[in-house]
């Protein structure tokens, strides 16, 4: 009974270990998002498309007077793709770096959030596979609203 | 019944009326507010969950510097009963929830075969408040931790002769729960689980106690949902329920039910409910049908 309970155990820790190894044949959440929404250049895409929403957003587009636009759709590209582990390595700064003195709060995140993922939508991501972007995008709330 | 549409009507009005003063004070209305439909639904007893089930969420689409809310109309034809309920909540801040729910059970033709009369209607009000603890259920996404809320409902059901007369020890009772409430974003799954510790005949609509047992027992609510999109969301339901009342059973409740959110203002959520035996009657299958106006 005991032993046939732990050989269960230990079964099920294996197959959950090989689905999460790198050497496991099937794509991580992450690959699958990054080959849907078109690599490295249809990440490129949302990311100015989201840019181009969000500086048609009445509720934020304030907040993005003065910035260099061309750069920071590069930047989100990039950190996009390596959010995605698409290969990318994002060389700007940290995010509570970056938005410190902004004074975001979550209405404006959750603003910005939105108009990345009706770019997503426009350009026929499917919804799991946006949600695997937004899930790694939503823990940056913190550092970005801290100051 | 039409009084009870008629009252909805009214809260919406005067809610909605009022929403544009909340604008120009010190702080916003939920216009801006949270990205998912993570506040949920308005359930049967009128807090922030699913059709059945309570969820830890704070209802609405405020976010901590906000306030939102919301009021909903719900009707549930089973069997041999219906259940008409109607009721408004208020989410402050992200951190507290009032809400207000009043449910009319109607017997219907069953009335009479019971004995009470044709459309014999058993009311209820319930008054919720529920406290975030910690967690957020969207930004915490590089965490296991789940938001955790705990609540209070008061219950208080009329027909004191009728209840009494069914064996219930009380017509009015007070339940309390925690909730646990965990979005999965990257896999777009939602789960949920609650523990309620409750002495309620039916959620209170059958009175509190009764001949069999009269302390408080605790009882399980669970909920699994799938995000299809940002607007539309599928899921499965299950309440356990105690039995207290001598003359009949009860049963758990069960749900499974689609939820599509038109707008930050709109939302319909249909189910299919099965609330197993009620009053004798067994197989109080039916539908679920609720319309949530946000502000
Ligand atoms: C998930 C949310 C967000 C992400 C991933 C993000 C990402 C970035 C990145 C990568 C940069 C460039 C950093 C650098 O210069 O090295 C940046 C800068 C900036 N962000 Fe954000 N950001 C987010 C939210 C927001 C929000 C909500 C606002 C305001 C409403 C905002 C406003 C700005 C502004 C104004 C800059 C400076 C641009 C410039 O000076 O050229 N960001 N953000």
């Amino acid at each position: 009974m005991m032993i046939n309970i732990v050989r269960r155990i230990a079964i099920m820790a294996l197959t959950a270990a090989a689905l999460h190894s790198p050497l496991s044949m099937a794509d991580t959440m992450e690959q699958s998002a990054f080959a849907a929404m078109g690599g490295k250049d249809g990440l490129q895409k949302i990311a100015s498309l989201g840019m181009d929403n969000v500086l048609n957003d009445d509720r934020i587009k304030d907040k993005f007077t003065g910035a260099n636009i061309p750069r920071l759709k590069l930047l989100l590209g990039t950190q996009f793709c390596a959010l995605l582990d698409g290969g990318c390595v994002y060389g700007g700064k940290d995010m509570e770096a970056a938005h410190k003195g902004m004074n975001l709060n979550d209405a404006d995140f959750n603003a910005l959030a939105e108009d990345f993922r009706n770019a997503m939508i426009d350009l026929g991501v499917p919804n799991r596979h946006q949600n695997v972007l937004l899930a790694k995008l939503a823990p940056m709330e913190k550092p970005i609203t801290a100051h | 019944m039409r009084n009870a549409v008629l009252g909805a009507a009214m809260i919406a009005a005067a809610v909605g009326g009022a929403a544009p003063s909340y604008g120009q004070s010190m702080f916003t209305t939920a216009d801006s507010g949270r990205l998912f439909a993570t506040g949920g639904v308005s359930n049967v007893e009128g807090a922030g969950g699913g059709g059945i089930s309570t969820w830890a969420m704070i209802t609405g689409y405020g976010t901590k510097d906000s306030i939102g809310g919301n009021v909903h109309g719900t009707f549930i034809p089973l069997a041999n009963f219906q259940d008409f309920g109607t009721g408004v909540a208020v989410g402050l801040f992200d951190r507290v929830e009032l809400s207000y729910n009043h449910n009319v059970f109607n017997t219907g033709p069953t009335g009479s075969k019971l004995g009470l009369g044709s459309n014999y209607a058993l009311n209820q009000d319930v008054y919720g408040v529920k406290v975030r603890l910690f967690g957020d259920i969207l930004y915490d996404q590089d965490t296991y931790l789940p938001e955790v809320s705990v609540g209070a409902e008061y219950k208080n059901s009329d027909n004191r002769a009728l209840l009494h007369a069914l064996g219930a020890k009380s017509g009015t009772g007070v339940d309390y729960y925690v909730a646990a409430s965990k979005l999965f974003l990257r896999e777009s799954v939602l789960v949920n689980a609650t523990l309620r510790e409750t002495k309620a005949n039916q959620i209170g609509i059958l009175g509190f106690g009764g001949p069999k047992n009269n302390g408080y027992q605790t009882e399980f609510e669970g909920s699994l949902a799938y995000l299809v999109t940002d607007k539309f969301v599928v899921g499965a339901e299950y309440r356990t329920m105690p039995s207290n009342l001598g003359f009949t059973k009860a049963d758990d409740w069960k749900s499974i039910y689609a939820a599509y959110v038109f707008n930050k203002n709109l939302s319909l959520t249909v189910a299919y409910v099965d609330l197993g035996t009620i009053a004798t009657l067994k197989n109080q299958n039916g539908a679920y049908a609720s319309v949530q106006v946000g502000f």
